[in-house]
């Protein structure tokens, strides 16, 4: 079989944000399998007028009809038989969604000379929510809850790709204004070609260092720190990224909770919504989760996990920057901490100091899981959606192997300016505002989506 | 000076597995040159077209393949999708009236084939959506059903058709089918048989089959073939037209433009009009695409194609009749896909465009035994792709 060397560069971004209406609509039902393209029949097809032109597309909704709005975001449209991932757009119904709403400040703290922070943030969910309690008829297991899986066209990199999106309307730059791409992940779609060079292409930047970077769970935290470190010394702006579709094997504890997600942060020296006030980290040989090269799911040291691992970890990189930065818990307005489990970083929190109201209003496990790289930092996105002007966030990952980032931020008044451009909240990305968006489903779809079956 | 063709030849269409591409090339093409009274060696040129023996068979360099078969020095290869033998048959129609122009008896033969079933439908599906604009639409997960359906689904919502009034060309076609004893499906269809979405609103008895079959033309001038004394048709014209590849370039999704112009400049160049024509073989690739074909050669404006299929109404009433079933225009009746069409007769891309002159051919010469409904002047429009490519042809008696 010959297939076209333009295979190699098949990505295809243009009409990425662009509304439209539907023009006329298909069910395809018998696929072509040539290319191994969109083999998750049926699919939707259809031709979508849009302000200047008539396009070909796909349309991520069963029931769409002619006439229907709809907007265009960055979905994955399938694998060649080279292997290779195709990007493109694919068409949501056009939705209003529920805004971040601010809460009321009650202390100022005083922002440090440091002006590198914070220029703009993203995040990227799918809609799916996998209904845990669907698991007990397969694995005897008694689960409530929802944690967030892939949809027809998503992936790790459109996580990466849609949450940087995200954060570049927010900050108000230009895709070719970022000079530094890191991706944080796990679940790399590629075991070598980096996620990052799909974003850079994505943002059309070539003058850009791009590179992905693994750590467990804090890879993403990882980014932000290299990002920043990067823009100190050579200006301009960086984007650090955590994305991924958290791995567990069937059967496994970590089924339970492995997620969806990913969010983006742009760091610059200007217009900073939250100027970094220090960081500080923590490492030590501690193997309590692992992967090993070449297998599809991780493995995990059950209760070891907990004490040695998460708690040691996160308390000592928590306290080593408060030292630094001689401050104290109550300095801070919002804490955020990894959450492998709906408990741990709770208890963590509570045993640093810390008070509910600082720690629930990051937490996103209840919504969509442990999205891994992803994960504390859709915690903090979440709290940049609601923090005034002046507030500290203390932001501490956990990533096993075993590692913990610290990075502590000051709100600045130009979070409130910037606000304003958010179309939806992270709140409701999580599926906690716009529940009717979600598409709740059951064990078998969950399969499908996550390529288990 | 009209362009005179003297021999056809067309193969069983069909699920051929017992045979290979050369044997169906072979085949047609021998009874064309024996119908044509004339040998192989008289032959100066061979026109071939084919859209995809590469990823069919793993067969590229076509031409001195048929060179062997067919003892032909002098072979040309065309691909224009399903239009590829239309456009091998306007190559040699041309090479044809400049050698009248010099005096000089020039014969060519005009083949098309295609084998498509040596493969699975996933795969055959993928090579047939090569047709289509690959970085905007493959890329999508375009298939042919699927592009159809789109024009099908906006037809639906712009006009006051319905999924019934295509249906019914399916089931008239099928009815045709019947009595050609070179067509894939030779049995009734009805309306209950239209179940199981390909590409919705398009059904299984929506879409032509995936068939093998070759079809082959010889050629001559006007005046050598009076000196052969054989029997021939005046092939007046054959007009080409392309348009855009991708349906969303379309200046209007609903109108073939290349088939209207290729019609258009036939009509001209013929002197005639659509109410001259008696039969016509539309590329009912889908059946949505016979009512667009019709559009296009000027039985109906844009839109109103859909009247011409109500003159069969009540669809239930179809099989009753006598095949070949026709349409009514303005109060005349018209004959179209007397064959079966693609629907019922088979649609090897490649073969398409020549088999639909061969039927229209051997109606104006009175060879289609039963379903023979005397012509005077036949036409035959072929598409490639989705209406990128369309070619119009006239002939007459």
């Amino acid at each position: 079989m010959t297939i076209a060397p333009k295979i190699f560069r098949l990505n295809n971004f243009e009409n990425v944000g662009k509304k439209g209406e539907i023009y006329s609509r298909t069910k395809i039902s018998v696929a072509s399998n040539l290319f191994q393209y969109n083999r998750k029949v049926p699919y939707i097809t259809a031709l979508i007028k849009t302000e200047d032109k008539l396009v070909f597309g796909l349309v991520d909704e069963d029931n769409a009809e002619i006439g229907d709005k709809v907007t265009a975001r960055i979905g994955k449209l399938g694998i060649t038989k080279l292997g290779l991932h195709v990007y493109g757009v694919v068409w949501e119904f056009d939705k209003t969604f529920a805004k971040p709403e601010v809460e009321e400040s009650k202390i100022k703290r005083n922002l440090p000379e440091e002006k590198v922070g914070i220029s703009g943030y993203g995040v990227y969910i799918p809609r799916y929510r996998l209904n845990l309690s669907t698991l007990n008829k397969v694995w005897g297991k008694e689960v409530k809850g929802v944690k967030s899986f892939p949809g027809k066209y998503d992936d790790q990199a459109t996580y990466a790709c849609n949450s940087s999106l995200n954060a570049l309307k927010h900050a108000g730059i230009e895709g070719k204004e970022i000079r530094f791409i890191q991706v944080g992940s796990e679940s790399k779609i590629y075991a070598v070609k980096p996620t990052a060079s799909i974003v850079a292409g994505l943002l059309k930047t070539e003058d850009c260092f791009a590179a992905d970077i693994e750590f467990a769970c804090k890879a993403g935290t990882q980014a932000i720190i290299n990002a920043y470190n990067f823009v100190k010394t050579n200006g301009g702006y960086g984007l650090g990224i955590g994305a991924d579709s958290a791995q567990g094997a069937p059967g496994d504890e970590l089924e339970l909770t492995a997620g969806d997600g990913g969010a983006a942060f742009i760091i610059g020296s200007k217009e900073s919504i939250a100027v970094i006030e220090g960081t500080a980290s923590y490492t030590t040989d501690t193997s309590d989760f692992w992967r090993n090269e070449g297998e599809k799911f991780p493995k995990h040291a059950g209760r070891y996990s907990g004490d040695p691992a998460f708690y040691k970890h996160i308390m000592n990189a928590a306290k080593n920057l408060m030292e630094k930065l001689n401050l104290k818990p109550i300095d801070f307005d919002y804490v955020v901490f990894h959450q492998p489990n709906s408990k741990f970083p709770r208890v963590v929190g509570k045993k640093l100091g810390f008070t509910p109201e600082q720690i629930e209003p990051g937490i996103v496990f209840d919504s969509i899981g442990n999205t891994y790289s992803a994960n504390s930092l859709l915690g903090l996105a979440k709290i940049l959606d609601i923090a005034a002007p002046y507030q500290r966030i203390l932001l501490v990952s956990y990533g096993s192997g075993a590692g913990s980032d610290a990075i502590s931020f000051i709100t600045t008044p130009e979070i409130e300016n910037k606000r304003k451009r958010i179309e939806r909240s992270v709140k409701s990305w999580l599926g906690e505002e716009d529940k009717e968006n979600l598409i709740l489903s059951d064990y078998s779809i969950y399969l499908k989506n996550k390529g288990i079956i | 000076m009209a362009i005179a063709i003297i021999g056809t030849g067309i193969t069983k269409f069909g699920e051929l597995w017992d045979k290979n591409w050369e044997d169906l090339v072979l085949e047609s093409s021998t009874e064309a040159v024996k119908n044509a009274n004339i040998e192989f060696e008289d032959i100066n040129s061979c026109y071939v077209g084919n859209m995809n023996l590469s990823r069919f068979e793993g067969q590229d360099h076509i031409a001195p393949r048929i060179t062997e078969i067919l003892g032909i020095n002098k072979v040309i290869r065309t691909e224009a999708a399903c239009a590829s033998s239309s456009i091998a048959l306007k190559l040699a129609s041309d090479e044809i009236e400049l050698s009248s122009f010099k005096g000089e008896n020039k014969i060519a033969l005009v083949v098309g084939f295609e084998k498509m079933t040596d493969r699975i439908v996933g795969t055959t599906t993928g090579i047939l959506a090569g047709a289509s604009h690959f970085d905007t639409e493959i890329i999508n997960g375009a298939t042919f059903p699927g592009l159809y359906a789109l024009l099908a689904a906006r037809y639906l919502h712009e006009t006051e058709a319905t999924e019934e009034d295509l249906h019914a060309v399916g089931i008239k076609n099928h009815k045709n089918g019947i009595l050609n004893e070179k067509a894939m499906f030779r049995k009734e269809i009805n309306l209950e048989d239209f179940k199981g979405d390909i590409a919705k609103p398009l059904k299984l008895f929506d879409c032509s089959p995936i068939s093998d079959g070759s079809a082959s033309l010889v050629l001559t001038t006007e005046k050598y073939a009076k000196e052969l004394g054989v029997e021939f048709v005046k092939l007046e014209n054959i007009e080409i037209s392309t348009s855009s590849i991708s349906l969303a370039k379309r200046p209007d999704l609903l109108i073939l433009d290349s088939a209207k112009r290729a019609a258009e400049s036939a009509y001209k160049k013929a002197d005639i009009n659509p109410k001259n024509i008696d039969l016509i073989e539309v590329h009912d690739c889908f059946t949505i695409n016979e009512i667009l074909c019709l559009e296009a050669a000027g039985f109906a404006k844009r839109g109103k194609g859909y009247e011409i299929i109500r003159s069969l109404l009540p669809y239930e009433n179809i099989n009753k009749r006598e095949a070949p079933v026709p349409y009514m225009v303005d109060g005349r009746e018209v004959f179209v896909n007397t064959s079966g069409g693609l629907k019922a007769k088979g649609h090897p891309v490649g073969a398409t465009g020549v088999a639909q002159v061969v039927e229209v051919v051997n109606q104006l010469l009175g060879r289609c035994g039963k379903r023979n409904v005397n012509p005077e002047i036949g036409a035959t429009l072929n598409i490639g792709g989705t209406g990128g490519t369309a070619t119009f042809s006239v002939l007459r008696r």
